[in-house]
Formats: C-alpha cells, sequence, structure tokens
C-alpha cells in the first residue's frame, strides 16, 4: 500500500496565502513518515488535511492511487485510523469502554459489540500494557494515559495507516520509548505510520521518511538522512544542533543535541 | 475556576427553571373564590362609615379610606370614571346600587360583559352594554388601554401584584374580598357599603340584606329537624372547563345556608375524577362560571377523559345548573337570597314543595329593582342559556 | 469485560422497576381501591370484559389511574432519553430538552396552532416544529471555534427558551376570545391532570417509536459525544446521526409537551443519575434513563393526584425534587460526572 500526497496546497480562508504549499510526500507499507516543523507551522493541518478532515485547496492525496477526496470518509476511515492530541473528555467512559469506540467503523448504526469486538480490546490492552487501566474512569488519568488509550482505539479500528497527532507529548520516559517502539513494530508489521513530533531524534530512531516545514511555506520530503541535516535543521527550527552516531551494543543510533539558538 | 462557573451554570439553570414553574402555577385557577390571608376590618355601621368619609385625613383635597384588604387608599375628590379589574359580579352590584344604570362605569372585565349580554341586567341597565373591555385584551391586565379610558378610581381583587401595578400606574385602587364575610350575601353587602364609603353615595335599592337574612331563618327553620343520617351530600362546583376543574369558594356558604353536606369542603386546586368518586355525591350544583349543563354530565360530554357514569348524582339525574339574573347566582350578587330558595329546594324538594322559584322570583324583582317579569324573562333567568361561562382565568 | 450474571441482574431491574411501580401506583388514589382490589379489577377487565365490573370502578382504574400511569411511564421514559440524545450531540452533559429551548419552542408552536384553531394532529405537528427550529438556533448560536461551549450552550438555550416563551404571552395577546385562551395558558404548566386515552392515542406512539430508535443506536451515539474530528475519524457521518437524535428528541418532547405541558428535570437529571450508578456508556445509560425516567415520573404523578384532595402540579414536584438533587450532585462531582 502506498499513501502519497501530490501538489497539495491549502489555506484556511479563500483569498490569503498558502499554509501548506507544493506539499509532495510518500509512505508505503512498513514505513514510518515524521513530521517536523516549529510551532503553529501547520503540522496538525497537515494531518488533517490528510485525512479529509480538511480539504486541500490544490493538489490532492491518494492510497493506492485512490484520491482521497474521491472516497467516502467510512471508506477511507476503515483503512485509516487517526489519533488526536489528548483533549479533555465530554464524558467519563471507563478506559475499556473508550478503547471500544475504537470499534465503531466496524459495528452497524443499530448495533452494539459483539465478542469479536471485545475480543480485539483485550488484543490492543495487551499489546500496549494498558492493564492497570482497565475500570478507572478516563477523567481521572494523566494526559499520558489518556494519549495511550487513544492510541488503543485506534488500533482497534485495524488500520492499515495509522495517522498520530504529537503521540509522544505528555508521556512520561517509558512510555514515550513504549509508543515508539509501539509504532516501529506497527510498520514492521506492514502498517504505514504518519507522526507528527517536536522531537527530531524520536525522527530518528523510529522513522524511515520525514518532512520537515519551515517558514513560508517552504517544506523538504525524503528519506530521515537527507532531510534531518544540520543545516536544514538550522534553517527551519533557528538552532544550531549537533548530530552524531552512537553505537550502543548492536544497533547504531542517531543523536541530536541543540547547542545553541541561531541569531 | 472551570468547577466554580459550572456551578454557576448549574445555579442559574436552576433558579431559571423553578422560576418558570412557579411563575406559571400562578395562574392555576385564581378564581374569585381564594381565600385570602388579608386582615378585614370589623363591621361597622352605615352611618358611621359615611361619617369617616367626611371627616377623614384631608390631604389637599383628598380622602383616604382604609380598603377591605386593610390598605390604605387616597381617594381624589371628585370620582366620575370607575374601572373594575376581576370581581365579576360587581358591575351588576354597581347597577344595582345606581338604581338601574351604571354612569360613570368605563371599564370592567370581559366575563361580566358575557354574563350582561345574555341576562336581564341588560333590560335593567342597558347601557352596561356599552361598557369597555378592552383592557383585558389577551387575558391580561393591559395598563395602557386602562389608562386610555382615563380611570379616577379602580375597584380591584388581588394581591400585591395587583396593587403594585396600579400604584406604578396612579390610579387609586380600592380592594374588594371575595372574602370579607363568610356569607356570600354578607360578601354583597359589604361591596355595596365600601362604594357607599368610596362615592359618597347612598344605594338605590335598600333591604337585600335583611330579606337574605329572613331567608337564611326561614329555610333552616324547615331543616332544622332533618336527622343527619338524611343529610344529603352536594358537591358545589365553581369552575369547570378543559382546563380547569375548581371548586371555588363560594359553595360552602351555599351549602351551610341550606343545611347540606359540602363533599369538597376546604379543597382548593383541581380536582381529579377519583376524587370525585371517592366523596359520591348525592348532588351536583354547577356555577354558571362554567360552560357545563347538566346533560353533559348525563351523555359524558364535559371534559374529555371524564367519566361521570358511575356517580351517584349523576345516575339519579340530580345535576342542577345555577340560573343566571343580574349576575351569575353563584358568587356574591344581588340576586343571592333568590339563590337560597333555588338551591333549598332542589336539595331537600319535600320540605318546600309550597315554594315556586317563580313566584318567587317575580316578586323580587318587583319589590328591589322595580321590573315587571314576564314567563319568558323568569324562564330565561333560571334556565341560562349556553356560552355564559367565565373564559379568562 | 463484565459477567453474564451481571449483565442479566441490571437487565432485570431496568424491567422489573417499572412494573413493580406499576403495581403499587395503581392501588394508589383519592378513592380507597387498594393493590389487591385495584388489580383484581384490572385482571376482570381484561378476562371477562368491561361489564363483568362495577361502572365507578371501571371508571376510577381505567380512565382515571391507568391512563395517568400509562402517561406518565410513556412521557418520562421518553424525556429522559430525549435528554440523553441531545448531550450525546452537544458532547455536553449539562443540556437537555428544557435547557436547550426546545420545551419553549414546543409550547409555542402549540399555542400558535391552537390560535388558530387547529386540530390535534396540527397542534402535535406545529410544536415539533418550533421545538427543532428552537433546538438549530440554541445549536447555531452556541457555536464557538474550540474552547468550553457550556456556558455558550446554556446562555443560548436560556436565551432561545425565554424567546419562546415571550412569543407564547404575544400569542396569548392575539388571542383574546373564548376557549383558547385558557388552553393556550395551560401549556405552561406542567401536568398530566388532563391525561385521557383519546391524547395518549395521538401522543404516545411518536414518544415510543422515537425513544425506540434511540435505544436501537445507543452504542453509536457515545461516538458522538467524542470532539467532531474525533467521531469523523471513527467512521461516522455526524451530520446524519446528530440530526436523527435531534428530530427524535424533538419529537418526544413536542409530544410530551402537547400533552403535559413543559415538565422539568427528568431530561437533565435523570441521565446525570444513571451515569453515576451505571457509567458514562450510553449502552447502559440509555436504557437505565428510560427506566427511571419512566418510574421518576410516575412516582411524582402517583403523589400529584392522590397526596392532597386537590391535585399538585407535577412540574412542581418534579422541580422540588430535581433541583436540590441535582445541586447535590453538582456539588459533589465537581461538574465532572
Amino acid at each position: 500500500m502506498i499513501f502519497e500526497t501530490v501538489n497539495a496546497s491549502f489555506s484556511y480562508k479563500k483569498n490569503s496565502a498558502m499554509l501548506l504549499k507544493n506539499i509532495n510526500l510518500n509512505v508505503e507499507s512498513n514505513e514510518v513518515l515524521a513530521i517536523l516543523g516549529p510551532n503553529g507551522i501547520g503540522k496538525t493541518t497537515l494531518l488533517k488535511c490528510m485525512t479529509g478532515l480538511l480539504h486541500w485547496k490544490e493538489g490532492f492525496s491518494s492510497i493506492d492511487k485512490r484520491r482521497v477526496d474521491e472516497m467516502s470518509s467510512k471508506d477511507f476511515f476503515s483503512i485509516t485510523a487517526y489519533v488526536p492530541q489528548a483533549r479533555n473528555p465530554a464524558f467519563a467512559y471507563k478506559s475499556e469502554e473508550f478503547i471500544m469506540l475504537g470499534r465503531s467503523i466496524h459495528v452497524g448504526n443499530f448495533s452494539k459489540p459483539g465478542k469479536k469486538d471485545y475480543e480485539k480490546v483485550n488484543e490492543v490492552i495487551e499489546l500496549l500494557a494498558l492493564q492497570k487501566l482497565v475500570g478507572k474512569f478516563i477523567n481521572r488519568l494523566s494526559g499520558g494515559e489518556l494519549q495511550m488509550l487513544l492510541i488503543a482505539r485506534a488500533l482497534c479500528q485495524e488500520p492499515s495507516i495509522l495517522i498520530l497527532d504529537e503521540p509522544e507529548s505528555n508521556l512520561d520516559f517509558k512510555n514515550q520509548l513504549m509508543i515508539l517502539d509501539s509504532i516501529r513494530r506497527l510498520a514492521d508489521k506492514g502498517m504505514i505510520c504518519i507522526f507528527n513530533t517536536h522531537y527530531p531524534s524520536h525522527a530518528f530512531s523510529i522513522g524511515d521518511k520525514a518532512i520537515m516545514i519551515g517558514k513560508n511555506s517552504q517544506n523538504i520530503f525524503g528519506s530521515v538522512e537527507t532531510v534531518l541535516t544540520k543545516k536544514n535543521i538550522e534553517t527551519v527550527f533557528g538552532v544550531n544542533v549537533d548530530i552524531a552516531k552512537n553505537i550502543s551494543g548492536k544497533k547504531e543510533y542517531t543523536t541530536i543535541t541543540a547547542l545553541s539558538i541561531k541569531n | 475556576m472551570k468547577r466554580y462557573i459550572k456551578f454557576l451554570a448549574g445555579i442559574s439553570l436552576l433558579s431559571l427553571l423553578t422560576g418558570c414553574t412557579s411563575n406559571n402555577t400562578a395562574t392555576t385557577g385564581k378564581t374569585s373564590g381564594n381565600v385570602s390571608n388579608e386582615s378585614v376590618p370589623d363591621t361597622v355601621s352605615k352611618e358611621s362609615v359615611l361619617n369617616q368619609a367626611t371627616d377623614g385625613k384631608q390631604k389637599s383635597g383628598k380622602r383616604v379610606i382604609i380598603d377591605q384588604y386593610g390598605y390604605e387608599v387616597e381617594l381624589p375628590e371628585k370620582i366620575e370614571r370607575i374601572a373594575i379589574h376581576r370581581l365579576l359580579p360587581l358591575p351588576s352590584v354597581y347597577a344595582v346600587y345606581k338604581g338601574g344604570n351604571v354612569d360613570g362605569l368605563v371599564s370592567m372585565p370581559p366575563d361580566s360583559l358575557i354574563a350582561a349580554q345574555n341576562s336581564i341586567l341588560s333590560k335593567y341597565a342597558p347601557d352596561i352594554l356599552n361598557v369597555s373591555t378592552d383592557y383585558y385584551k389577551g387575558g391580561e391586565l393591559n395598563m395602557e388601554e386602562l389608562l386610555k379610558l382615563k380611570p379616577d378610581v379602580v375597584f380591584y381583587a388581588g394581591g400585591d401584584k395587583e396593587r403594585q401595578q396600579f400604584e406604578n400606574a396612579g390610579i387609586p385602587a380600592v380592594g374588594f374580598s371575595t372574602t370579607a364575610d363568610t356569607s356570600t350575601i354578607g360578601v354583597m353587602e359589604k361591596w355595596i357599603e365600601q362604594m357607599e364609603d368610596v362615592l359618597g353615595e347612598e344605594s338605590k335599592v335598600n333591604g337585600i340584606a335583611e330579606y337574605a337574612a329572613e331567608t337564611e331563618k326561614e329555610i333552616l327553620s324547615r331543616i332544622s329537624d332533618i336527622p343527619e343520617k338524611d343529610r344529603v351530600k352536594v358537591l358545589m362546583i365553581g369552575h369547570y372547563s378543559d382546563t380547569n376543574f375548581t371548586l371555588g369558594g363560594f359553595g360552602e356558604y351555599w351549602t351551610d345556608a341550606t343545611g347540606s353536606i359540602n363533599v369538597g369542603k376546604g379543597a382548593e386546586g383541581n380536582i381529579n375524577m377519583e376524587q370525585v368518586y371517592a366523596w359520591n355525591p348525592d348532588k351536583i350544583f354547577v356555577s354558571t362560571l362554567s360552560d357545563f349543563f347538566p346533560e353533559d354530565f348525563y351523555n359524558n360530554t364535559t371534559v374529555e377523559g371524564a367519566d361521570w357514569s358511575g356517580v351517584s348524582a349523576v345516575i339519579n339525574k340530580e345535576v342542577y345548573k345555577f340560573p343566571l339574573g343580574m349576575h351569575r347566582w353563584w358568587p356574591p350578587s344581588t340576586d343571592a337570597p333568590l339563590a337560597l330558595w333555588w338551591i333549598a329546594k332542589n336539595t331537600y324538594p319535600d320540605k318546600f314543595k309550597d315554594i315556586s322559584i317563580e313566584d318567587k322570583t317575580k316578586e323580587y324583582y318587583k319589590k328591589f329593582y322595580d321590573m315587571e317579569l314576564s314567563d319568558e324573562d323568569i324562564d330565561a333567568i333560571l334556565h341560562p342559556v349556553k356560552g355564559v361561562g367565565r373564559h379568562y382565568y | 469485560m463484565e459477567s453474564r450474571i451481571s449483565k442479566v441482574f441490571y437487565r432485570s431491574i431496568l424491567i422489573l422497576l417499572p412494573i413493580i411501580c406499576f403495581l403499587i401506583c395503581i392501588g394508589v388514589g383519592r378513592y380507597g381501591l387498594g393493590h389487591k382490589d385495584a388489580l383484581r379489577v384490572l385482571a376482570d377487565i381484561v378476562l371477562h370484559g368491561k361489564a363483568s365490573v362495577a361502572k365507578r370502578e371501571y371508571s376510577i382504574i381505567i380512565n382515571t389511574r391507568l391512563s395517568r400511569i400509562s402517561l406518565a411511564l410513556i412521557c418520562g421514559g421518553g424525556l429522559a432519553v430525549a435528554g440523553v440524545a441531545l448531550q450525546s450531540v452537544f458532547s455536553n452533559p449539562l443540556v437537555s430538552p428544557d435547557t436547550l429551548g426546545v420545551a419553549s419552542g414546543a409550547s409555542f408552536g402549540a399555542a400558535l396552532a391552537l390560535l388558530f384553531k387547529a386540530n390535534l394532529f396540527a397542534v402535535q405537528i406545529s410544536a415539533l416544529l418550533f421545538g427543532i427550529i428552537a433546538c438549530a438556533i440554541t445549536y447555531t448560536v452556541s457555536r464557538v471555534k474550540g474552547g468550553q461551549n457550556t456556558i455558550m450552550l446554556i446562555l443560548s438555550g436560556i436565551i432561545v427558551g425565554s424567546l419562546f416563551q415571550a412569543f407564547v404571552s404575544m400569542v396569548k395577546y392575539v388571542a383574546d376570545t373564548d376557549e383558547i385562551l385558557p388552553n393556550i395558558t395551560y401549556w405552561l404548566m406542567g401536568s398530566l391532570y388532563t391525561s385521557n386515552w383519546k391524547s395518549i392515542i395521538m401522543g404516545a406512539p411518536p414518544i415510543i417509536i422515537c425513544s425506540f430508535i434511540l435505544f436501537m443506536v445507543r452504542w453509536k451515539t457515545n461516538v458522538l459525544s467524542l470532539s467532531e474530528d474525533e467521531a469523523k475519524s471513527l467512521g461516522m457521518n455526524i451530520r446524519y446521526m446528530r440530526l436523527a437524535l435531534i428530530l427524535c428528541s424533538s419529537v418526544i418532547t413536542s409530544s410530551v409537551v402537547s400533552m403535559c405541558g413543559q415538565i422539568g428535570w427528568i431530561g437533565l437529571l435523570m441521565p446525570h443519575m444513571c451515569r453515576l450508578i451505571f457509567g458514562s456508556d450510553n449502552l447502559k445509560v440509555i436504557p437505565a434513563s428510560i427506566s427511571f425516567g419512566a418510574v421518576f415520573l410516575l412516582i411524582c404523578d402517583t403523589f400529584s393526584r392522590s397526596m392532597t384532595v386537590t391535585e399538585v402540579p407535577v412540574s412542581i414536584l418534579t422541580a422540588l425534587v430535581g433541583a436540590p438533587i441535582f445541586l447535590m450532585l453538582l456539588r459533589n462531582t465537581g461538574g465532572n460526572i
């Protein structure tokens, strides 16, 4: 499966300058795409456009050459799961009830979840080690725990494409690692994963491809190595960094250290 | 902070909703028979009342009297234009007080007009048909309409709300209480007394009170020997319409004066059919404030869903419709003593075989109203037409 | 998830509760017929026909008690589930048909139809139409991009509600004649006093049908209470779903208004209570609300018609009981359920 965005541009208001300009990207099965950029540049907007929640003003997104804007919402979200940033919930569901909502795409309008749905929810709880959250009310959970539930909910959709908006923000050290790990494992199993992040190092650790969005609607797309260079980071973020490779055990890790703010 | 705002929202919700419901319940059957808690001045003789009027405090040409609710009212020197609010019988009492006309009456309730149009009052005081009822358009007091008529004073029944409204509009308001006396006739007498006090004119018609007292005495003496177990159970219905089934306050006097057992004694508010069955009255008297007639009870064509067929009074065809003379005979009116005879005769027919209501009516109207009634007139009084019930609550 | 036993237990409670209340309340009333006698009469009527019981007893059991009990169960359950539906649409536990102005709009619609001397059916349609319009206005006015919608929603609802109450007064002013006026004034009072089989036959089916629809989509409504993006991303057609829920709750509310006037607190209090006991999943909240709502109104109305010699309008009782309980709940939970 391949998810593409071709020559796409977007602006909120009709005649104003494009917030996002000429976005070109592609991600295939088994790949992770990291989206980076400064605050307010439009990363969440990009995600929303890719999922059809907002409409591209120019260009299009597609799955296996099928244009997203020509797919029904139902069809698209049978394939794609979207994990938004954690927000204060209106109602205090129990964790497992909340996760079950992800099965909605597979449950008819006049039906309720069945055995298969309950099994899937349990599966996902196991996968993300969320047993201790079962039975708790979501309005009592921390931001990070809620984030985990959102990801669990998305996985219940059994998607082929997983799109996450800053999934590791709000998470503690361990949970960050767990999430990144899970994303990587899902990708290895065949899923397409796309995520926004503030941490270039996370892009390095699990990303295959990256797109960095800068001021004046510049954007750079390509493999993580080609996009996340010292020069590009300096241009887009205004920060001097040092990029180094470490070897620990058998694996090679790329670390990125912020040195100073560019004047 | 968020918590506090939500708490505030809850409070305002609460006050809004309870505010709504309490406003709305205020419209439940505000009848002329409601018991009021205001203090009532002691009975005074007519002479001392008139003396008080002239000896009263002088405030730059104005007199002050104390009305039947106990409030001080400042009256203008000249009273030439009178408005009446809520007291349905008062216009007819005023017509009798004036001896056959309603000079000076500029505004009255629409339900008084309906009664006047369909009763002998239109013959006794024809100018009553020209009195304006516009001030009560829409079932609510329209102060501007009332002010257009430039009333010098308003005779009203009501509570603080009405009193404030008139005060704010600058119209001297004299309260006429519907419970100024336990006797319905007594109430009418007190009304006449207060009118004499306010208007400084003696009533053109006298002697009704004495006649009433004699009537009461005679009736009671005739029935005094009826043992308790043979006393008739009576249901007096004041108001009965699609949305209102309340007994009203005057029924108790009618049953007390005629020796029957009032099953609904003390009941204030809407009655449901089950309660009627629990009482199971022997006889039912329906006031002319309601639009239902005995046939409606016998044929179950009263209110949708109300089934009267099992009630003793209905089974035995003992449902009676109050007559309509100078005004409806149910509330305080100048025909009240006749009502006593009519009720007594229908309650204990054996004890009043010799009494002819038709004759009594003819005599009464000649004596007090100087009217010669034809047989058709009498028939019209004793058998009121449809559609003269109360429509504004 | 949950054991079989507790599921069965919980379902039986919900079904048994109204039945038990029915059996108790049929034996309560101003006339002497107690439970044993009342049930005996009912059984005789069902098994042997109307002629087998005394006229009086038939009248009391069937015409007075049974019609009011049925009306109370239907309207109570309906109002409660309408409350849940609106709370899902607006993602807000503090809304209800009363607070969104739907009930006021329905009152105005009914009053307007009465002004033109329309028949019973037209009155219901008019009530429905204006109930929906009121809801739509509240919804539109309250739309604030992002941020807390609670305050805006409640404020809009109060404003729209007051607006329509004012319109009703206007109708009263114009309707300056006879029968029309007392009928219109009546709409403002909430009372089951004038219940009769004729109006129940007209007004009950829409309530039952729409409540059933809401019952059938109960699990899906959970999704609607998430943010718009989330709900869309879970594959839900938000527009249709919202419309369906608003339509159903408006039909229920206007039917109730056309039969009983405005009865408050049930649509707000019952869902709240049910969430406290059963959690927020509408899979449970909707059936529970229907059951609790029916029972609550039935109990209140039974007091209404038998507490004193004369009737107490039931909306007074629902407010007297509902308001303090709700205040207490708000205080204890700080607005969070």
